[in-house]
């Protein structure tokens, strides 16, 4: 499957998903303060990633896509939950081209948003009983569950570092941090309930754990390098954002154990500072030693081996099922962060 | 004399030119150590959070159900019998699974009762009843993991009526707490059978306990899909 047919079956999925957050906001008010901004991050067009991964495992496994339609729902209603939590943490400006909902709104009302979009994320889940009866429901229930700990989990690791200004981490934190904050819900739960799902139960979702771990962090990676080398209108998010942030990415944490001792204190007193104290001339400085002791190739270059880990997990999970587009466009999605340029 | 072509050239230019060279030469052995010791770390990870989550889930489990408690409450474990409308056989494990206490009282009363009969009659039922009749099959000793055991049992008619049809079904063998064992370890031969008037035929029931069942008494529940008030109960005691 080309790239073309991927990005198609991608945007396909994700509009399915879309109608389907649409029928489970409620036409009530408070509009203004909430309704409608519950609709905001959902219709500024994200990949549709996740969603898209449950209803192809699903549908590789020989399920339908209604039948992973409530927890594609749940899935894609749950992120952009945590998008506009995560967006307050970070302070940050912009997502999806647009200016964050805090920026836009307030701090307060973003927060309060993202809470009804938790709480209203559930109610797909319970119609699952319908289609796919009480035990597969009770237990994609518990995985959803899990997966909002998870991922709670790894932001307090990221926010607890950022706020004790953690300078001497390695590479094994960043893989901890990520797996928990990034790669339970961006990749191993959505395969994990598509593929249950498909099964009608009858599968052991811990095959695929390391399949979504590696798929999920090279995904992560490559974002972390494209948000410090992409285009900014392309990406949808400030360049340089993240190192004004302070993100713990890869590279921050590569350079920081590669950089001068000058340098390290350098960039410890600039993470040190408020975040609306950190120039943007600063990042681009940060990101120069970055280029410089190689932490951006070594991103890629991680970021490619764990796609290739990945790829072998989906061959020994996949090969056996029957070719179909969705097993082709799975394999697609891997082979895209193989191959990508930046 | 090296060729200008070969790889040692390449790599110098790839080092001058810095950022976006993808196709410089690369040594196969340190990519390979490179990405082994990447990868292995996220295995690492991976298994310890995991075996992390596992531990935590458990610890909350055990503060939050007293196990020796809700056994002992028969109403309790009543309330835990779950609906599932879609599937029957499971809802005859959950009420296995769920009354595991009354239906080894009910399981002692009628080995009180079948204990009356002749050794021939004590795995013998009738096909024909207009009431409810169990017979409880189970070998005299326990079973290890691993073991095959058979159990003969005889229908008989009671030359009542025209030849019976009997189409025996079969359920999973529930044991103690959650465990079970597959209905698909144990065999009938034969499933399915005619019994004329006044005869006899033995059905005999081969359970090949699977090597990792744990300890603990074990009941499956086999039925007539043809007539509901014959019931035969299949219990074995499986010993570490």
């Amino acid at each position: 499957m080309n790239d073309i047919l991927m990005k198609e079956k991608l945007s396909e999925y994700g509009a399915e998903t879309l109608r389907g957050i649409h029928s489970f906001i409620p036409e009530k008010e408070p509009r203004q303060y909430l309704y409608e901004l519950v609709f905001d991050y959902p219709n500024r067009g994200g990949k549709g990633f996740r969603p898209s991964l449950c209803i192809a495992s699903c549908k590789a496994f020989g399920g339908a896509l209604e039948d992973a339609r409530y927890s594609a729902v749940a899935l894609e209603m749950l992120h952009n939950a945590f998008l506009i939590h995560d967006d307050v943490e970070d302070e940050s400006f912009y997502r999806r081209n647009k200016p964050t909902m805090h920026e836009n709104t307030s701090r307060a009302i973003a927060i309060n948003v993202g809470d009804a979009m938790n709480a209203l994320s559930l109610k797909p889940l319970w119609y699952n009983k319908q289609r796919l009866g009480e035990k597969l429901s009770e237990r994609i229930f518990l995985e959803i569950q899990q997966m909002v700990i998870d991922s709670s989990e790894g932001q307090a690791l990221e926010l607890g570092w950022r706020k004790d200004n953690r300078c001497d981490l390695t590479e094994d934190h960043y893989l901890q941090m990520i797996l928990k904050k990034t790669c339970w819900y961006t990749c191993i739960r959505p395969i994990r309930i598509g593929a249950m799902i498909g099964c009608k139960g009858s599968i052991n979702p811990d095959q695929f754990n390391r399949l979504g771990y590696f798929m999920g962090a090279a995904f992560q990676i490559q974002d972390d390098v494209l948000n410090l080398v992409g285009e900014e209108s392309a990406y949808g998010k400030e360049i340089g954002g993240d190192i004004v942030e302070g993100k713990r990415t890869l590279m921050l944490i590569h350079l920081m154990t590669h950089c001068s001792k000058k340098n390290l204190e350098l960039i410890r007193t600039f993470l040190a500072r408020p975040i609306r104290d950190r120039s943007l001339s600063e990042a681009r400085t940060i990101l120069g030693w970055m280029h410089s002791v190689g932490s951006i190739d070594y991103a890629k270059e991680t970021s490619r081996y764990l796609a290739g880990a990945a790829l072998k997990e989906f061959y020994t999970h996949f090969s056996h099922l029957k070719d179909s587009e969705d097993k082709a466009f799975l394999e697609s999605l891997i082979l895209y962060m193989i191959n990508r340029s930046y | 004399m090296p060729s200008q072509k070969s790889g040692p050239q390449k790599n110098r230019n790839s080092k001058k030119s810095g950022k976006g060279e993808d196709t410089a030469w690369i040594n196969s052995d340190r990519v390979v150590n490179k990405a082994q010791r990447i990868i292995g770390s996220a295995v690492n990870i991976l298994e310890e959070e995991i075996a992390a989550g596992i531990l935590a889930a458990k610890r909350i489990e055990k503060k939050l159900i007293d196990v020796d408690e809700l056994r002992g409450d028969p109403g309790a474990l009543m309330n835990r019998i779950r609906r599932d409308s879609h599937e029957l056989l499971d809802l005859f494990i959950d009420v296995f699974a769920s009354v595991t206490t009354q239906m080894n009282k009910v399981v002692e009363a009628l080995k009180k009762e079948t204990d009356k009969q002749g050794d021939r009659e004590k795995s013998s039922i009738k096909v024909k009843s207009q009431t409810a009749e169990v017979l409880v099959l189970e070998p005299d000793h326990p079973l290890k993991p691993g073991e095959t055991i058979s159990l003969t049992m005889t229908l008989k008619d009671d030359g009542s009526g025209g030849s019976e049809q009997i189409s025996l079904r079969k359920s999973d063998l529930i044991g103690p707490g959650d465990q079970k064992i597959s209905l698909r370890a144990m065999t009938i031969k034969p499933a399915s059978l005619s019994i004329k008037a006044n005869e006899e035929k033995d059905v005999t029931i081969t359970v090949k306990v699977p090597g990792n069942a744990k300890a603990g008494r074990y009941n499956a529940f086999l039925s007539d899909s043809n007539n509901p008030h014959l019931c035969i109960l299949v219990g074995i005691e499986v010993t570490k």
